[in-house]
């Protein structure tokens, strides 16, 4: 077995005995990188040089003595988090050379706790999309099928962890942009509850659903890295600290809901089998499993392409090429210049989110789109409320169907919206969601949702980690 | 559905710069978005408080007082810009 492909727990065991070292891992990957990221493109910037001298720090620390789960391992970030010694672009042509001034804290938490920085990951332009094929520098392809996308957003991420790059990588899930890639990876890809991971130094998108959380080889690894980057922040008012009191005490008389709406729009016959067999597993290990309704999370995606776009016309006003970022050169005056600058700049999904965004917001419309989307979010969110006062976590399928082929979507906009039918809802209710790959995965593989209440993360963490053992 | 002149007049809002033909399928993609997000109109919102909707999250509050920025830092920043006599230079305006 290549180093490169153990999973954190198990480098953890190796590291700790001294069987192997920081820079023999950190190797390993960056090997991995050079031999098929030129074909992938999940990888936008490499920091070999910064990552064999962290590698060797950790080494030093290790021998020192000193411990930690993430000490010596190296890691892939998603190329929206902000990186104090390496680009920051959001796959944009407007921040191209971009080079960020601080750490996100996410960043600068991995920092401290040793963990490696091996480069940056290749995204839909600004996390705007599913399939990085919005990427302003080319698609990322699937591993297992290299005709097919690797999802999107954190299509760079989900792809790296499933060529083994890295051990894992951060992603961010605005609307799905973990679990989706996860899914079309075959890998796990956990969002955590809104809050709960700071994102100060993450570049805004939806300021009210974003979130950072880790995509990796198995559960166990993802409640490794989410112990290390959550908790409170002073530079994200958002953030929080919470002390789950609720344990996950095992399978048996557990109550888990499968919402019907989920079902009924199930056209593709194996992600249909893969959920019949998780639900027969559940019910072998004593677990209560029962159909529930959540009627209007038929609007989850409306709601969510009206909030969105609203939010990514503000917080992407501040591009304007005037004290940072890529700027017009032709322009002769200001007005010309913000016009110029921001029309070559952004691509083309970004444009058309900024121009629906702005359009739902202006005078005349605020009321009929925006105010109404957020009077249906509540709804939404009122109906997860009411499932979980009878049961404990929710499963449902994470994508309709498996990786779909490059450009097969990508002249309608509105179909690559419903990609992200099944997992908008957790996002707009702020819940924490983790997709596990299904059982049976044929050719391509198929990923597993659940969702859980909001901030008992460690919890959910917790039955994903029992459900995926009795699935294999 | 949204015209083109009408994409035009968001594209001013939004200060973006677009060309004709980019107004033309703006115009179309985002009348098929808009027409998809109708189905709003189902939903039965009478019973939403628009006073105390969406997250059921807490506000938290702090005091309001100056933290000086690590100095490194903020001149990392500011050497993105063009500077000029230790300000940001932009565009003329008039």
């Amino acid at each position: 077995m290549l180093l490169n492909e153990l999973t954190i727990k198990e480098a953890r065991e190796k590291l700790d005995t001294f069987q192997i070292s920081a820079l023999e891992l950190t190797n390993a990957c960056l090997e991995a990188i050079k031999k098929r990221n030129q074909e992938l493109n999940a990888v936008l910037e490499i920091c070999s040089k910064e990552a064999i001298l962290e590698a060797k720090q950790a080494d030093k620390k290790l021998k020192q003595g000193l411990r930690g789960p993430l000490l010596g391992i190296p890691y892939l970030a998603k190329d929206i988090l902000m990186t104090k010694e390496v680009k920051t672009t959001a796959a944009s042509k407007i921040l191209i050379n971009y080079v960020a001034p601080y750490d996100a804290t996410v960043i600068k938490k991995l920092k401290e706790a040793g963990a490696i920085l091996l480069g940056k990951t290749n995204l839909d332009e600004f996390a705007h999309g599913a399939s990085t094929e919005n990427s302003a520098f080319g698609v990322t392809k699937n591993p297992h099928n290299e005709s097919r996308v690797a999802g999107g957003s954190s299509g760079g991420s989900a792809a790296a962890v499933a060529a083994n790059f890295c051990l894992f990588s951060l992603g961010t899930d605005t609307g799905g942009s973990i679990r989706q890639p996860a899914s079309f990876c075959g890998v796990v890809g956990f969002k955590p509850s809104y809050g709960r991971v700071s994102r100060f130094g993450l570049l805004s998108m939806t300021s009210s659903t974003d979130v950072i959380g880790p995509i990796t080889k198995n559960v166990e690894d993802a409640a490794l890295v989410f112990e290390v980057i959550q908790g409170l922040d002073q530079h994200d008012a958002t953030s929080l600290e919470v002390k789950e009191t609720e344990n996950f005490t095992g399978l048996s008389g557990l109550k888990i809901a499968l919402p019907r709406e989920y079902f009924s729009q199930l056209k593709n016959e194996g992600v249909k089998k893969i959920l019949e067999k998780a639900v027969e597993k559940l019910k072998q290990a004593g677990a209560v499993v029962q159909e529930v309704s959540l009627p209007n999370s038929r609007f989850g995606i409306p709601v969510y392409y009206i909030i969105t776009p609203s939010e990514i016309s503000s917080n992407l006003a501040r591009f304007d090429g005037i004290a940072w970022g890529e700027g017009s050169k032709e322009a002769q005056n200001l007005h010309d210049f913000y016009f110029k600058t921001r029309g070559e700049g952004f691509g083309a999904e970004t444009k058309r989110r900024i121009m629906l965004g702005t359009y739902a917001l202006s005078a005349g419309y605020f009321d009929s789109y925006y105010q109404k989307a957020q009077a249906v979010r509540s709804l939404i969110i009122e109906d997860f409320r009411l499932v979980f006062q009878d049961y404990d976590f929710i499963l449902g399928p994470t994508t309709p169907h498996e990786a779909f082929k490059i450009g097969a979507q990508t002249n309608d906009p509105l179909a690559m919206y419903l990609e992200d039918i099944f997992v908008t809802g957790a996002s707009l209710a702020g819940l924490p969601a983790i997709s596990i790959p299904g059982a049976d995965s044929e050719e391509l593989p198929i990923g597993l949702q659940l969702i859980g209440q909001k901030f008992q993360d460690q919890k959910l963490l917790a039955l994903a980690e029992a459900l995926q053992k009795i699935l294999i | 559905m949204l015209t083109s002149e009408e994409i035009f007049h968001i594209a001013q809002l939004a200060k973006l710069e677009i060309s004709e033909a980019e107004a033309e399928k703006y115009s179309r993609e985002l009348s098929a978005i808009l027409s998809y997000v109708e189905q709003l109109d189902q939903a039965d919102i009478s019973s939403v408080n628009q006073e105390t909707r969406t997250l059921d999250s807490e506000n938290v509050l702090r005091e309001d007082e100056v933290k000086v920025w690590d100095q490194e830092e903020r001149e990392s920043a500011l050497r993105q810009g063009e500077i000029c006599d230790g300000l940001v230079k932009v565009k003329k305006v008039l």
